[in-house]
């Protein structure tokens, strides 16, 4: 296997007193979509923003084998992306505004836009399906394009690593997979996602390989059926879940609380 | 990306030719009721009472005009850019309460009269102890309901501070010159307060725009912004500090001028597809343009004692600006216009 690309050791965060994250350790090797799973309050959100640099926190972080904190903050953002929760957007800027967003940390002193900037803006919109999108109105989007504005702006930074905080948050079904192939597909063309879901079936269905994160800890970073079995989505989310075979893949689907 | 870059340099040449025009208005219009020809024949050459009126009297009240009023529009785009939100403006933060503190206590004790010099660097000295403060508050915590906050507090001590002054003031004819003097205006403001002003104007402008970009970014967010490299906490002292500079020098000279900051961005706003970075240089153009605009006015009015400008800018300010409200309420809000 390939060189990591993100490596984090012994992670920690304390607010306020209170412990969110103990000593989590996150590898990102390249072609990897790792699926992050846990209750509410696990520590999902602050354990990515703690991997982006967005977060104080203890420990180390290494992208691309260079320390994070020697990096400087643009040579960082060229290499890592992060995509926020919620799809908001605080004015109403035309959709290819918002993912030429993505190219801000390559731009020059003269902000000027290269072809490659032009190139990557024109491929984000191709492959998140909103090339006739690009001279709307973000604010005019129903909540399944804002997604994939969101996400395009993500991609056209062409960053190697992308963490996304729930990406398929308050998406129709079809939306789930759409987000869940686009963030796959830049996983394969030789990047590293790391992303929140909630869907465990979802998680199961697209993930290389699941963290589970339970009270600031991780309790699972393995393959999918390895990771989420029946007996620990009971003891870590307090449900029952049945295990359902789809094609050659099989899933928990989520039957009752326990 | 193109589309929107040609669009907002046709708009910035429009509005440069507006604020031209309205400056040669502004040479041409007031009580000495000189022709047109003399008044610009006398911008360039003689020596005469004409020449006198219109480079000592009316230049340097042009030039302050466009240099207060793009000072006002900058620093509201900015400020409404860092804070995501039409809203701010740049009383938000205390800076002209402040500069109008310091400068009514200068009058009133200082045994300076309104129009002397000693007035502006009261008003930059008093901006800059009050922005000192905020960013001594708020520190290292930058987050915005601090910075807001403390804010509230300076410029709430800063008008009891100016209250104070009114109410201790020696006599009553002191207390109705501060009074004059804060309602804002730019009548008999000689070339030397254009000259202690403007540098710090300039110097405000020039970190306010070295930072514009940033606000765009801003659109995703701060954390989207952070990690595309934005360094917010040095993006807010910047935006913190370029609008004391210019704000306070601006109402250290004239006096309070209420509304051209929050009303010139929302005037281009929609012209720049509600850019927050590209809506800088457009919205102090037309900071500039209104102000002048309504100096021009005060002048045409007639009226026994000329009309304070920065009451006219109130006057006209908030019924033109509900009036847009309720007009763009949709854009806004955000639906197609």
């Amino acid at each position: 296997m390939s060189d990591p690309l993100l490596v984090a050791r012994e992670i920690s965060v304390r607010l306020g007193g209170r412990t969110i994250l103990d000593n989590v350790g996150v590898t990102l090797a390249p072609q990897q979509l790792v699926a992050l799973v846990g209750p509410n309050g696990a520590g999902k959100t602050t354990l990515i923003k703690a991997l982006a640099g967005l977060v104080p926190c203890f420990g180390k972080v290494e992208i691309e084998g260079r320390d994070r904190a020697a990096m400087k903050a643009r040579e960082r953002a060229q290499k890592l992306a992060y995509l926020p929760q919620g799809h908001e957007f605080s004015w109403p800027l035309p959709a290819a505004e918002i993912v030429a967003l993505g190219r801000y940390p390559h731009a020059d002193p003269f902000s000027r836009v290269s072809s490659e900037d032009r190139q990557a803006v024109a491929h984000a919109l191709e492959v998140t399906g909103l090339k006739d999108f690009g001279s709307r109105m973000v604010t005019t989007l129903s909540g399944g394009e804002r997604a994939r504005v969101a996400l395009a702006r993500v991609l056209a930074t062409r960053a190697k690593i992308v963490l996304a905080d729930e990406p398929t948050m308050s998406l129709d079904p079809r939306h789930q997979f759409v987000v869940m192939d686009l963030l796959r597909q830049a996983a394969r063309s030789g990047g590293a996602v790391l992303a929140v879901v909630h869907d465990l079936a979802l998680a199961a269905r697209y993930a290389d390989r699941v963290l589970i994160l339970e009270k600031g800890r991780i309790v699972a970073d393995d393959r999918p059926d390895h990771a989420l079995t029946p007996e620990r989505i009971a003891r870590v989310f307090g449900v029952e879940a049945d295990m359902v075979r789809l094609g050659d893949t099989t899933v928990p689907v989520v039957s009752r609380p326990l | 990306m193109q589309a929107i870059a040609k669009s907002s340099l046709w708009l910035n040449a429009a509005l440069a030719l507006l604020v031209l025009a309205l400056m040669v208005v502004s040479l041409v219009v007031g009580p000495a009721g000189l022709p047109v020809r003399t008044a610009l024949e006398a911008l360039f050459n003689g020596d005469g009472p004409a020449a006198i009126i219109v480079r000592e009297i009316r230049l340097p009240r042009t030039l302050l005009a466009v240099l207060i009023g793009a000072t006002l529009g900058f620093s509201g785009a900015a400020l409404q850019g860092l804070f995501r939100n039409p809203l701010a403006e740049p009383a938000l933060f205390g800076a002209p309460q402040a500069a109008a503190a310091t400068s009514s206590f200068a009058i009133a004790f200082g045994l300076f009269s309104a129009t002397s010099l000693m007035i502006p660097v009261f008003g930059i000295l008093g901006t800059l102890v009050s922005v000192g403060a905020l960013v001594l508050i708020a520190g290292n915590r930058t987050s915005l309901t601090v910075i807001l906050l403390a804010g509230l507090a300076l410029a709430s001590f800063a008008g009891a501070m100016t209250a104070l002054v009114l109410n201790l003031a020696p006599n009553p004819f002191i207390a109705l010159e501060v009074a004059f003097w804060l309602l804002g205006s730019l009548e008999d403001r000689s070339r030397d307060h254009l000259f202690i002003a403007a540098p710090f104007m300039i110097v405000g402008w020039v970190i306010l725009l070295s930072n514009a970009r940033a606000f765009r970014a801003l659109t995703l967010g701060e954390d989207a912004a952070m990690s595309l490299g934005v360094d917010l906490k040095r993006t807010r002292l910047a935006v913190v500090i370029g609008t004391a500079f210019g704000v306070g020098a601006s109402v250290a000279v004239a006096g309070s001028i209420g509304f051209v900051g929050l009303v010139a961005p929302h005037l281009v706003r929609r012209y720049v597809q509600s850019d927050p970075t590209r809506v800088m240089v457009p919205g102090a153009l037309a900071g500039a343009a209104l102000l002048l605009a309504a100096d021009v006015a005060v002048r045409l009015v007639p009226s026994p004692i000329e009309l304070k400008v920065g009451v006219v800018t109130a006057l006209i300010g908030v019924p033109f600006f509900l009036f847009m409200i309720f007009n763009e309420r949709r854009f806004l809000e955000g639906e197609t216009a």
